[in-house]
C-alpha cells in the first residue's frame, strides 16, 4: 500500500503537470494552415497525463484529474462558461476512453469509420472542396488513414492500445465541448455541418499524435520504475 | 484474501456532473445589453430589409436575434454587455469582428466572412464569440 503523502504529491504533480501543458496547448497554433483561428482545436497535450492516469493508475485518478484541471484551468486562463465546455468534454472523452481502452482495436476502426463518415457528409452536401474545407477533406482522409494504420499497429503489438486510446478520447472530447457550447449559447445547427466534420478529423490526427507520445512516455517511466 | 471495498460508481457520479453542468450553464442573470450603429444608439431589429442582393449578416446574443442588416452596406454594430464589448464591422464586403474585450480574443482571429470566402470557411459564415455569447452570421435567403 502506498503512503498517503506519494499520494499526495503525486497528484499534485500530476495537475501541475496538465496545467502547464494546457497552457502549451494554448500557444501551440495547431491550425495555422487556415485562414483564420477555429475554437476548440488544439494540441492536446494535457490529455497524456490523463492516459497515463488512466493506464497506469486508475479510473477514479483519471476521472479526478480531469475534473480538477477543468475547473483550475477555467479559472485560472478562463470563464465560467469555460469550464463546462472542457467539463462535458472531457466527461465523454474519458467515458469514451474507459471504453477503447478494453478494445483499442475497435476503437481505431470506430474513428476511421467516423472520419470516413465525415467526409462521405461533406461530399453528399455538396460542400466544394476549395480552401479551408479541402485543407478539412485532407484531414478527414489522413485521420481514417491513421485509424487503419493504428489497427494494424495494435493488431500486431497489442500492448500500444493507448494510441488509438488517445485518437478515439480526442474525438470524443472535441465532439463533447462543441455540443456543449453549440447548446450554451444556443447556437444554429447549420454551423455543425462544417465545423463538427473538421473537428472530428482534427481530433483523430492530433489524438494519434499525442497518442505516440504517450505510448513513448509510457515506456520510459515503466523503464524508470514509475510505474505500479 | 483482500477485502473488498465497496465503492461508488463512477459512471453515474461522471453523467450526474455532466447533467449538473448542462443545467448550470443555462441559470444565466438578467441581460442588460447596449446596442449602437455607427455609434449612435439603436434599438436593433432589421436594417433596410430590402437592400441589397439578399445576403445579410445576422446578429444574435444567445440564440435571440439582435439584429440583421444588409451586407452590402457599410455600419460599425456594437454590443455592450455587463460582461463586455464586442464590435462588428462590415465594409460592404467583407464582416469581421473589429474588437471584443473577452479573454481569448477568438471571434477577433476568426478573419473575415467574404462572397468568396463564405463557402470555404471552416466555420461557415459564422464569427463567434462564446464568452460574450454573441454570434454573427452572414447567410443569404
Amino acid at each position: 500500500m502506498k503512503r498517503k503523502s506519494t499520494a499526495v504529491a503525486l497528484y499534485g504533480l500530476l495537475i501541475a503537470l496538465m496545467l502547464v501543458l494546457g497552457l502549451l496547448d494554448k500557444a501551440i497554433p495547431i491550425t495555422w494552415f487556415l485562414s483564420g483561428v477555429i475554437p476548440g482545436v488544439k494540441l492536446g497535450l494535457a490529455n497524456t497525463v490523463l492516459l497515463y492516469a488512466l493506464y497506469l493508475m486508475d479510473r477514479r485518478a483519471a476521472a479526478l484529474l480531469m475534473v480538477v484541471k477543468a475547473v483550475l484551468s477555467g479559472f485560472i486562463y478562463g470563464s465560467v462558461t469555460a469550464i463546462f465546455i472542457s467539463l462535458s468534454g472531457g466527461v465523454l472523452s474519458l467515458l469514451v476512453m474507459m471504453l477503447i481502452k478494453r478494445s483499442p482495436r475497435a476503437g481505431a476502426l470506430g474513428v476511421s469509420a467516423l472520419s470516413l463518415a465525415g467526409a462521405a457528409f461533406l461530399l453528399l452536401r455538396g460542400t466544394k472542396l476549395r480552401g479551408d474545407m479541402l485543407w478539412c477533406a485532407i484531414l478527414l482522409g489522413l485521420a481514417a488513414l491513421a485509424g487503419i494504420g493504428a489497427y494494424l499497429y495494435i493488431r500486431r503489438h497489442p500492448d500500444n492500445g493507448v494510441v488509438s486510446t488517445s485518437m478515439a478520447g480526442a474525438v470524443a472530447f472535441n465532439i463533447g465541448q462543441t455540443l456543449m457550447a453549440v447548446y450554451i449559447v444556443r447556437l444554429p445547427t447549420q454551423l455543425l455541418y462544417t465545423y463538427m466534420p473538421f473537428l472530428v478529423g482534427m481530433g483523430a490526427v492530433v489524438g494519434c499524435l499525442t497518442g505516440i507520445v504517450s505510448r513513448r512516455v509510457f515506456r520510459v517511466l515503466k523503464a524508470g520504475g514509475f510505474a505500479n | 484474501m483482500k477485502p473488498k471495498r465497496r465503492r461508488a460508481g463512477l459512471l453515474p457520479a461522471l453523467l450526474l456532473l455532466l447533467a449538473l453542468a448542462l443545467g448550470a450553464c443555462r441559470v444565466q442573470p438578467a441581460k442588460s445589453q447596449l446596442l449602437t450603429l455607427d455609434g449612435q444608439p439603436w434599438e436593433g431589429g432589421s436594417l433596410s430589409p430590402e437592400a441589397g442582393d439578399g445576403l445579410r449578416v445576422y446578429i444574435t446574443l444567445d440564440g435571440a436575434p439582435l439584429a440583421d442588416l444588409p451586407f452590402g452596406e457599410a455600419h460599425t454594430v456594437a454590443i455592450c454587455q455587463p460582461e463586455g464589448e464586442n464590435i462588428v464591422a462590415i465594409t460592404g464586403d467583407a464582416v469581421y469582428m473589429a474588437r471584443a474585450d473577452c479573454d481569448n480574443q477568438d471571434c477577433v482571429n476568426m478573419g473575415e466572412v467574404t462572397r468568396e470566402n463564405l463557402e470555404m470557411r471552416v466555420m461557415g459564415g459564422f464569427i463567434i464569440c462564446l464568452p460574450h455569447r454573441v454570434s454573427v452570421e452572414v447567410r443569404g435567403d
